[in-house]
């Protein structure tokens, strides 16, 4: 049994996109869905100035809001901490894209929802998932955190600052963003609203 | 028996409902299919037989070695692998996405030629056999060549078969007429000031030595936004490792946004910042003086050149304060030679002033003592394969390339001058300055163009002019994967194979370990299309020039040349890249006993003698740019990290990312012109070339005094229906060029541009509703 | 300023029909509690009521079935062969299910009394509660308060009770005016809860006024006037709540779906 987790490093990132290309064309996302994308968000004023890239997916919580509104048990989580999902019994109810509050799920067009599963195919061949393997920044790692010796422990280990979104809905996310660039984490964050 | 028992249920429900309901009645009942209760969604492909192919990637001209990965005949998926040091296993957004291009429905299909009796641009064509297609081309190229001789016929060429379209077919031909726009309209200015500096090129990948520096500091370089593969994951992992990060730029670029400083110099000004920077490491005393002993001629005449470029006098033409210029000499100084001003790609900016520019940049690196030393420049050539044994071409065009240096034209040759002779210094041909030609006739006239793969209306400046020159040709041949507008413009379209479906010549790539890489093809080419090798082949034998492709097919061609290091087709077919062992930095070739410097003196020239025989400047400086026009923004443009030049708009999962392009205006600009974020405008350039409508992009990120768009936006091609009046063209605001004396680049940074509200809406719909609209084969 | 590169999931993923299905199952759901006290009450017309609750709930599933995307794949079956009480919607389908199953009998007039009593009671209630849980349980769009698990209920029932007002039930005039007073009420605390209530939810406030303010206002004043109504315009009465109540769950319907402020 093993925890996985996603860690992606701020400062590396550039948000070019090659994450969210690799995942659809791996996963055979229709053009106009997505299992990830990149929010990119400029704060300050000339010259003084933070810009963010943020890659965002489903954060694969611990507490997962979306799994118990599902009504047919199509949403579930893995022994090994994936937020699944079979669509065989997804009914397109959007129960579950109502709850998650990072819009993480999406309806994809032949009527079932979809979203990140940590390329779980890939996983299970001893692979990383599309995203990580490809990204030319390297600032993806993934990997086990019940290993204190897997890429994603060290990364998060090591990193200067560790942030989560929105931790105050206590979902437990399970994708760590290292080093965001502002001085009060990631922006839109709890830390910048004061 | 289980798959068949299921197929068996699903055929007799098609059949009753078939006979119930007729095929017609269904198709409008259950558009997705009869319904099967019982059936999931089906499986994906990687939970098939998949098959995987080794080759290299065409979305840009970085070369990453890829695996591509076929399964039911359609390839899925590419990634990159390990063993070639460009990919190192990874790949940018464009190479992930590459495939929907070869499956785009809106790709040229069939040879075309167009109708009697119709003008250029017009689009009239008819469908046409190769054979007759190359028969025409054959024909045409003959009768120039009758009347005005073979250097009437230019061939333009870029991707991977411009070896093809730019050297062997006009070598074998007779034409120095052969140009690659990523010369003049790209690198020109660069290699121009590495050859005259160092004797030595720039390599096609940057050779900077990422992995060892410490203190980078960049100048209108967007890595981030260029996102060339192999050097974004450098620059990442030095960012990680801890390397500091200077950014110069007009705008906060995405590499600004990892920087410690942010200059956001005066555009245009970059020079004088350089030579303010020489000044200090000299003044101070700061520079490597046993290098500049050992390596280089000239010091003296550099130090009394910048006695007088002080800070205080860069800091009133580039408005960085002079404390600030201080500042960064000295971090640089101090973490020398671990400390590196890169350069960048897309020199051409200001004509006359880029080769002092890279010179002076150069220059910095040289004080540095970083050229040929652990965390500077790294020395690199591309690896050696024999070529396949033809005869002797009769001439030998100097194209040039990304990072080959240029022959110069034979002295005793039977054939004339190329028509840019003369109009400027270097000896790489200049693809722009065989426009005016076209026109006037003089020095000799151009009659014919071959263009492979070059956009003619969003890569060449002054596009009017572009069309002009077309309407005087006797022939003007179109080779390429979309029908992009100037495509439609000729009298014979050749379509091209992508590059998921060709061989293609070996890939021969400078690198800190040099290595070879080949291309096979992942699936046969689709509908009627060719690879480049095969249409300059054929063309070459019609052209009774068959003796110069004494070759079958690319696989014996490929064979043949392998087997001259010792590997074969089938090896490499196992293998996808040969990496060899380089000597990346001076101590490895003084182990060897060699000078890598390829100068006369044998030394960095500092002081060029050859370019003041030329009546050039023997050194740097640093010459003013014009402002523009009142209420006028200077149009600076650049790179999306999703789309290559103009060639990626009309792929549906890149545009799916960004499907337009804005226009960057700073805030308190917008509020004085009263523009809102998103609002549509037109752009109206300093000749009152309208362009647009396109979005304001209003943003703290850019200095009051200039915009910003990314480039190859705008397409005005109907046939390309995912690109098609996407954006604004920043080419066809560019009406005025400065035409670099010394490299022959064109440099595009003088166009200025007003920003008029009240453009409409274009209201484009979604790229998911186009890409997945039926579109029948044009 | 916020760019991205391939935007997430859009924030709309409940359309019209939707709302139409919100406003349907306000009917069955109380329908469907009117039949359970007619029931228990041995009212006369209880064959009657229990007719209507079955239509509504057909015509209710019926609308969820065209508007599901997953309308050709028979995977709804599901929601029977899964046991997910957390699931407001598997409350609903069951709830749904055992009034359709308990009117149908009851209107047959066959079957043990006390068991149709008990069947109509957890399975009414279930399907008037479950869509006001259903947007309640999503903590994450604060728009979507605990108040719904009253206000959603109260304008349920007040939709069916109008519509027995329009055909003239005895006992309809007076619950009309206290449903309408209740839900009036409940629609004026929500606001108020939202206006007063922490960072996100005065956000959230100033965008549902941004976004349709007025439109709930309207709703309001239209349950409010319901009671002044009732003897001088008994017809407008019944027609005036329905108006109000569907207007009022199709807002926080449409517009509740945003989330992400201050991001």
């Amino acid at each position: 049994m093993s925890r996985y987790a996603m860690a992606i490093d701020l400062k590396a990132c550039v948000g070019c996109a090659a994450c969210s290309v690799a995942c659809s064309v791996e996963n055979e996302m229709p053009v106009g869905t997505h299992r990830l994308w990149i929010r990119n968000t400029t704060i300050g004023t000339f010259p003084d100035l933070v810009v963010e890239h943020r890659p965002e997916a489903c954060l694969h919580c611990e507490n997962p809001p979306c799994v118990p509104v599902c009504p047919t048990g199509c949403c579930f989580v893995t022994a090994d901490g994936i937020v699944d999902l079979d669509v065989k019994r997804c009914i397109g109810c959007s129960a579950c894209i109502a709850a998650c509050p990072y819009d993480a799920r999406s309806m994809h067009p032949a009527g079932y929802v979809t979203k990140c599963d940590f390329c779980k195919h890939r996983v299970a061949d001893g692979r990383a998932p599309a995203c990580v393997e490809t990204c030319p920044t390297l600032c993806r790692t993934f990997g086990d955190l019940m290993d204190p010796q897997s890429e994603v422990s060290i990364a998060i280990r090591q990193a200067r600052r560790v942030d989560v979104l929105r931790p105050g809905l206590g979902t437990g996310p399970n994708l760590y963003y290292l080093n965001a660039p502002a001085k009060f984490g990631l922006v839109g964050g709890e830390g910048s609203r004061s | 028996m289980k798959l068949q028992r299921r197929e068996f249920i699903k055929l007799s429900c098609a059949t009753v409902g078939a006979m119930t309901l007729g095929s017609g009645a269904m198709a409008q009942i259950f558009p997705d299919g009869f319904p099967n209760p019982f059936r999931a969604p089906k499986g994906k492909w990687f939970d098939r037989d998949v098959t995987t192919v080794y080759s290299y990637c065409e979305n840009c001209f970085w070369k990453c070695g890829i695996k591509a990965f076929v399964e039911g005949g359609k390839v899925r998926k590419i990634d990159g692998y390990a063993e070639n040091p460009k990919s190192r296993g990874m790949l940018c957004p464009r190479g992930q996405g590459a495939i929907a291009q070869t499956y785009d429905p809106d790709r040229l299909k069939r040879p075309l030629i167009r109708v009697e009796g119709s003008e250029r641009g017009d689009g009239h064509y008819r469908e046409a056999s190769w054979d007759e297609a190359l028969d025409y081309i054959a024909d045409k190229m003959l009768a120039i060549k009758a009347e005005h001789g073979s250097e009437s016929v230019a061939f333009f060429a870029h991707g991977s078969g411009d070896n093809w379209f730019a050297e062997h077919l006009p070598g074998a031909w007779g034409s120095p007429n052969a140009a690659k726009p990523s010369v003049s309209l790209c690198t020109a200015p660069r290699e121009t000031a590495s050859q005259y500096t160092f004797g030595r090129g720039i390599a096609g990948h940057e050779q900077i030595d990422w992995d060892e520096t410490d203190y980078i500091v960049l100048i209108g370089h967007h890595i981030g936004e260029d996102t060339h593969n192999t050097q974004l994951q450098q620059f990442a992992q030095a960012l990680t490792r801890g390397a500091e990060l200077v950014v110069v730029d007009p705008r906060f670029s995405t590499a600004a946004s990892k920087a410690k400083d942010w200059l956001p110099i005066k555009p245009g000004t970059d020079t004088a910042l350089l030579l303010a920077w020489i000044h200090v490491l000299i003044e101070e005393d700061l520079y490597d003086a046993a290098y500049v002993e050992a390596y280089t001629l000239g010091f003296d005449e550099l130090t009394a050149h910048v006695a007088e470029f002080t800070p205080e006098w860069a800091e009133a033409i580039t408005e960085i304060p002079a404390d600030t210029i201080r500042r960064i000499a000295r971090e640089m100084a101090a973490h020398a030679p671990r400390a590196v001003i890169p350069v960048n790609r897309h020199a051409v900016w200001y004509g006359e002033s880029d080769t002092h520019r890279m010179r002076s940049l150069y220059l910095v690196n040289v004080l540095l003592g970083n050229y040929g030393v652990e965390g500077g420049y790294y020395l690199c050539d591309a690896p050696i394969v024999e070529k396949f044994p033809h005869p002797e071409l009769p001439l030998t065009p100097s194209a040039g390339g990304c990072g080959g240096g240029a022959t110069d034209v034979v002295a005793d040759s039977p054939f004339r001058d190329s028509v840019d002779r003369g109009r400027f210094f270097g000896s790489a041909t200049a693809v722009q300055e065989m426009i005016e030609p076209m026109i006037t006739g003089e020095p000799y006239p151009i009659k014919g163009l071959i263009c492979f793969g070059v956009n003619l209306f969003h890569a060449v400046p002054m596009v009017e002019r572009t069309k002009e020159a077309l309407g005087h040709l006797d022939l003007y041949v179109a080779i390429d994967v979309m029908p992009m507008e100037h495509v439609m413009w000729a009298d014979v379209i050749l379509p091209e194979a992508t590059y998921l479906e060709r061989h293609d010549d070996l890939s021969l790539i400078a690198h800190k370990t040099p290595f070879i890489t080949a291309r096979f093809p992942a699936i046969e080419p689709m509908y009627d299309t060719k690879p480049g090798w095969w249409i300059a082949r054929e063309l070459g034998i019609k052209l009774g020039l068959a003796e110069y492709f004494p070759w079958e097919d690319m696989e014996e061609y490929l064979d043949r040349r392998l087997s001259s290091i010792g590997s074969s087709l089938e090896a490499m077919r196992e293998q996808g890249t040969i990496v060899r062992r380089g000597r990346p930095y001076l101590k490895d070739w003084e182990a060897l006993n060699r000078n890598p410097f390829g100068t006369p003196s044998g030394k960095i020239e500092i002081y060029s003698e050859r370019f003041a025989e030329a009546g050039l400047d023997g050194l740097p400086v640093y010459l003013p740019q014009p402002d523009g026009p009142a209420e006028h923004y200077r149009l600076l443009y650049g790179r999306s990290p999703v789309h290559t030049f103009s060639r990626t708009h009309n792929n549906p999962v890149l545009m799916d990312m960004h499907g337009e392009n804005e226009v960057w205006l700073n805030a308190r600009e917008a509020d004085r012109l009263d523009l809102r974020q998103h609002e549509y405008v037109w752009l109206e350039n300093q000749d009152g070339v309208r362009e647009g409508p396109v979005r304001v992009l209003v943003t703290e990120r850019i200095r009051p005094d200039c915009v910003y768009m990314v480039h190859g936006f705008g397409h005005k091609a109907p046939r390309m229906r995912v690109a098609n009046g996407r954006g604004a063209s920043d080419t066809h605001l560019q009406t005025h060029y400065d035409l670099d004396p010394v490299s022959g680049g064109a440099g595009t940074n003088n166009n200025f541009v007003r920003l008029l509200k009240g453009a409409p809406n274009p209201n484009h719909p979604p790229i998911a509703q186009v890409a997945n609209e039926k579109r029948s084969p044009a | 300023m916020t760019e991205f590169y391939g935007l997430p999931s859009p924030q709309h993923f409940w359309h019209w029909p939707t709302l139409i299905h919100f406003a349907l199952v306000a009917l069955a759901g109380g329908a469907a509690v009117v039949t359970a006290v007619a029931h228990i009450t041995k009212h006369p017309k209880v064959r009657t009521y229990a007719l209507v609750t079955m239509v509504l709930i057909v015509l209710d599933l019926f609308t969820l079935w065209i508007e599901s995307p997953a309308r050709f794949r028979f995977t709804h079956v599901w929601i029977f062969l899964a046991f997910t009480p957390t699931a407001p919607i598997w409350l609903g389908a069951w709830g749904l299910t055992i009034s359709l199953v308990a009117s149908f009998f009851v209107w047959i007039g066959k079957g043990p009394r006390l068991l149709w009593s008990a069947a109509l009671v957890v399975g009414s209630l279930l399907a008037l509660v479950y869509p006001g849980l259903a947007l309640a349980v999503n903590v994450n769009r604060p728009l979507w308060t605990p108040v719904l698990l009253v206000l959603f209920p109260l304008t349920g029932m007040l939709t069916v009770v109008a519509i027995a007002a329009l055909f003239r039930q005895a006992w309809a005039p007076r619950w009309l005016t206290v449903l309408s007073l209740a839900s009036a009420v409940m629609g004026v605390v929500y606001l108020f809860a939202l206006a007063t209530g922490a960072a996100e939810a005065r956000q959230a406030y100033a965008y549902l006024w941004s976004h349709g303010g007025p439109w709930f206002v309207v709703a309001l004043v239209l349950l409010a006037a319901v009671p002044a109504l009732v003897r001088r315009a008994p017809i407008a009465a019944a027609l005036v709540p329905i108006v109000g109540a569907t207007l009022i769950r199709s807002l926080i319907v449409e517009i509740g779906q945003v989330q992400h402020f201050g991001f």
